[in-house]
């Protein structure tokens, strides 16, 4: 079997992403109150569009790396956090809102590759196949939404539990055609950190206290009303953060918790430490580290993690293949045609 | 590298980052405030929500601040992913190491 990070990075791969929540918001102005109120990011959306938002704690910390999806008069959200976020939006309702918890309704699987949106036609109908970035649609009890965060094409689908089953059957059956391979959890993460998608579960984590101004989330993040964390995160903006996310590469292995030196002077620490990039690569290993504001920039090369050397880079890192994909001329079946560059240049 | 001349190698790259911002503020109609874009912060989709004809403006735009001139090539998308990656680009045309 392909190995599934070389599926994403190169085909497809599936994932059962059992660590994903969604829920459904329903009731009126009660509904947008709530969201209003649990999304700290602006909220412009038609029906059968989604904004990646993000919700914040009292200390505006974040909770919930979430897709905000409308479905007509309600909203759908589907996302990542590593506390009962059901719970929390239960504790905010506004007005008559009504929250209907889909764990133990629908489940969740998502499909990452440049060619995920070829496998998706295959599924679900052609015309599923130029879904905009953002965009949603509904198949019977099926949600399909484009998102994703590895840098490739990427889609959740919410779907119902009694038809869980099937799909995945159909996934496994139409995938052989292009090597699908199933994905586990880590994989994923590792293409989100090389691809500087956000991952609340490592740089997010409230042990570390960070909000989006450290994070570089700025943009999730309104500025013009108010929300659970407005309040602290106006505070923290006013006296001026100290640190800040950063990309670093290496040629050895970093850990969660390594110190992040510069001519010998302690400036930060390793916040989300990823395995070695796949292919033959320079500098392979790849870290966040959170570093003292003034260091915290690209193409320093002059740090030490663990006393190896370590240099800061521009994200994203790969020259992802999605991005050299035409929907109208491109399949896997003919991808060798294709004028790929190297998926690594640095 | 000295500790002082990394310090002023990234006071050259926080200028031009500062330059871009404005492009994007003044010229692209992004809605934020300056100290609201940050370095990594993505362009397009998602992020500050530019899309396909803001790519053009914005190349424009850039040519015009700084001077430079952006080549044709298929690494154009690449290029402008992010604050970060569009000062890469604008600092390897002006001939300085980003």
């Amino acid at each position: 079997m392909i190995d599934p990070r070389v599926a994403i990075r190169e085909g497809v791969a599936a994932t059962r992403s059992a660590h994903m929540r969604a829920m459904r918001l329903s009731g009126g102005d009660g509904a947008w109150e709530t969201v209003s109120l649990l999304c700290a990011s602006e909220i412009f959306l038609r029906d059968r569009q989604m904004l990646h938002g993000l919700w914040l704690d009292d200390r505006a910390r974040p909770i919930f790396d979430v897709y905000v999806l409308r479905d007509d008069d309600a909203f759908v959200f589907v996302g990542e956090s590593e506390m009962d976020v059901v719970a929390h939006a239960r504790d905010h309702l506004r007005g008559g809102a009504v929250l209907d918890d889909f764990a133990t309704t629908h489940d969740v699987i998502s499909l990452n590759g440049p060619f995920a949106w070829e496998l998706l036609g295959e599924l679900f109908g052609p015309d599923t196949i130029g879904l905009p970035y953002l965009g949603a649609l509904r198949r019977d009890a099926t949600w399909v939404l484009r998102a994703g965060k590895t840098g490739e094409f990427g889609y959740d689908l919410i779907v119902a539990k009694d038809e869980t089953a099937r799909l995945t059957a159909r996934i496994d059956e139409v995938g052989a055609r292009f090597d699908l391979a199933w994905a586990a959890l880590d994989v994923v993460e590792q293409c989100m950190l090389e691809n500087w998608f956000f991952n609340v579960r490592r740089e997010g984590r409230a042990s570390l206290d960070v909000t989006p101004l450290e994070l570089q989330l700025q943009w999730r993040a309104s500025r013009k009303r108010a929300f659970i964390g407005s309040e602290a995160l106006a505070e923290r903006r006013n006296r001026g953060i100290a640190r800040r996310v950063i990309t670093l590469v290496s040629s050895a292995r970093m850990n969660d918790g390594d110190d992040v030196a510069l001519d010998g002077e302690r400036i930060g620490t390793i916040v989300n430490a990823g395995g070695a990039r796949h292919g033959s690569v320079e500098a392979s290993f790849v870290a966040l580290a959170l570093v003292d504001v003034a260091w915290a920039h690209p193409h320093v090369d002059a740090f030490t993690v663990g006393g190896l050397a370590a240099r800061s880079v521009t994200p994203p890192l790969p020259n992802n293949r999605s991005l050299a994909i035409n929907l109208q001329q491109h399949a896997y079946a003919t991808r060798d045609e294709i004028a790929f560059g190297p998926l690594w240049d640095r | 590298m000295t500790r002082d001349e990394l310090a002023e190698s990234i006071r050259r790259r926080e200028d031009v980052v500062t330059r871009v911002r404005k492009v994007l503020v003044e010229a692209l109609a992004v809605r934020r405030e300056l100290d609201e874009i940050d370095p990594d912060a993505p362009l397009f989709g998602t992020g500050l929500g530019l899309d396909s004809v803001d790519a053009v403006e914005l190349v424009v735009s850039l040519e015009t601040e700084f001077g430079i001139r952006f080549p044709q090539s298929t690494s154009a998308k690449r290029a402008m992913r992010t604050v970060g990656t569009v000062t890469d680009v604008v600092m390897f045309l002006m001939g300085a190491s980003p």
